[in-house]
């Protein structure tokens, strides 16, 4: 092989190696965020239990919860339509005290199938608490086998 | 005299309970409020939305206290969400923006919109300055729906973006709000 050919060679490999480096920086720049069932379930809780760790608010365990997915079975209270988004109200034993799950946009289907009063599993990424817990990015785990 | 005594606390929990329920009945709530931010630059336009904003607001007095939960911003791309959190506004630290105001000259009875300034003061990051606010109230039969829109200087909450992604981010950020409130029931 000549000096010439091995130079060449050479110069290709950075080409391609700068190349994949490029892309892979776009494809970090600009990655959406991940759908909630490609996410590990940390933690599986019912309505009341989540609410009685929102008195606690400080507690080392709701803190730890934040941005990680979680499971909330409960009672549905109240489906809104609101901004383009749907938002799933989840109650407990307590009034006054709810989960908000906003779901994420390809389960208007199955959300359309749901029926208020009933038992219904969801999961969504835990964002912290105000009045109420808020999850983001939720979807329907089931819609009726609690039924 | 026991029975004046039993008489005297049976009127006083009931005047201080009916009180309570005046004051319960002339609050309003709101848990899915929508703030929206806009930073607009020639390099790059970021837009995010908050729909679970929690607002309550008295309708007597003409107080209103707003709360948002910083990690409840969804943006269109995972890096803008990831700098906001950990860079800009640091949400660990810093989880909640607060406002607590009054509407003045407010008059709840009037049906329709009025437009009325809200005066008080506004915490981010654990920074609090007094801001005004123009704001529309409307009054319909489904409730009362508040709306307007304010602009922050990222100095003001000393928001420090570095030097490389400075021409990214506006100094001034453009915010919008619409709240529809139902009445408070504890």
């Amino acid at each position: 092989m000549s000096f010439n050919f091995i130079k060449k060679f050479k110069r290709f490999r950075l080409l391609i190696a700068l190349l994949l480096l490029f892309f892979a920086v776009l494809f970090y720049i600009n990655r959406e965020t991940p759908d909630t069932r490609s996410i590990d379930t940390h933690v599986s809780l019912t309505t009341n239990e989540m609410i009685s760790l929102l008195e606690k608010e400080s507690s080392i365990n709701l803190q730890g919860y934040i941005e990680k997915a979680i499971e909330i079975k409960g009672l549905l209270k109240e489906v809104t339509h609101r901004g383009g988004k749907t938002t799933l109200i989840l109650a407990g034993d307590e009034d006054n005290k709810y989960i908000l799950c906003e779901m994420q946009d390809d389960q208007a289907i199955k959300v359309g199938k749901l029926k208020k009063d009933t038992m219904i599993v969801v999961k969504g990424i835990f964002k912290g608490v105000l009045l109420d817990a808020i999850l983001l990015n939720c979807i329907l785990i089931d819609g009726s086998t609690y039924e | 005299m026991a029975v004046l005594m039993n008489r005297s606390i049976l009127l006083l929990f009931l005047t201080f309970g009916v009180s309570i329920t005046n004051a319960k009945a002339q609050q309003h709530i709101e848990r899915l409020g929508q703030v929206t931010f806009f930073s607009y630059t020639s390099v790059e336009n970021i837009q995010a939305v908050n729909n679970k904003v929690l607002s309550i607001i008295d309708l007597e007095s003409g107080k209103i206290e707003v709360s948002v939960l910083m990690r409840a911003f969804v943006f269109k791309k995972s890096l803008m969400k990831e700098h906001f959190n950990e860079s800009y506004i640091e949400s660990d630290l810093y989880p909640r923006a607060r406002l607590f105001g009054q509407i003045t000259d407010f008059d709840s009875s009037i049906m329709g919109s009025q437009t009325r300034i809200i005066k008080g003061n506004f915490t981010l990051r654990n920074i609090t300055k007094p801001i005004e606010i123009k704001a529309e109230i409307t009054k319909s039969e489904k409730g009362y729906t508040i709306k307007g829109e304010l602009e922050v200087k990222i100095n003001d909450y000393e928001i420090n973006v570095p030097p490389i992604l400075s021409p990214n981010i506006a100094k001034k950020i453009q915010i919008s709000f619409n709240f529809q409130y139902k009445p408070y029931e504890n």
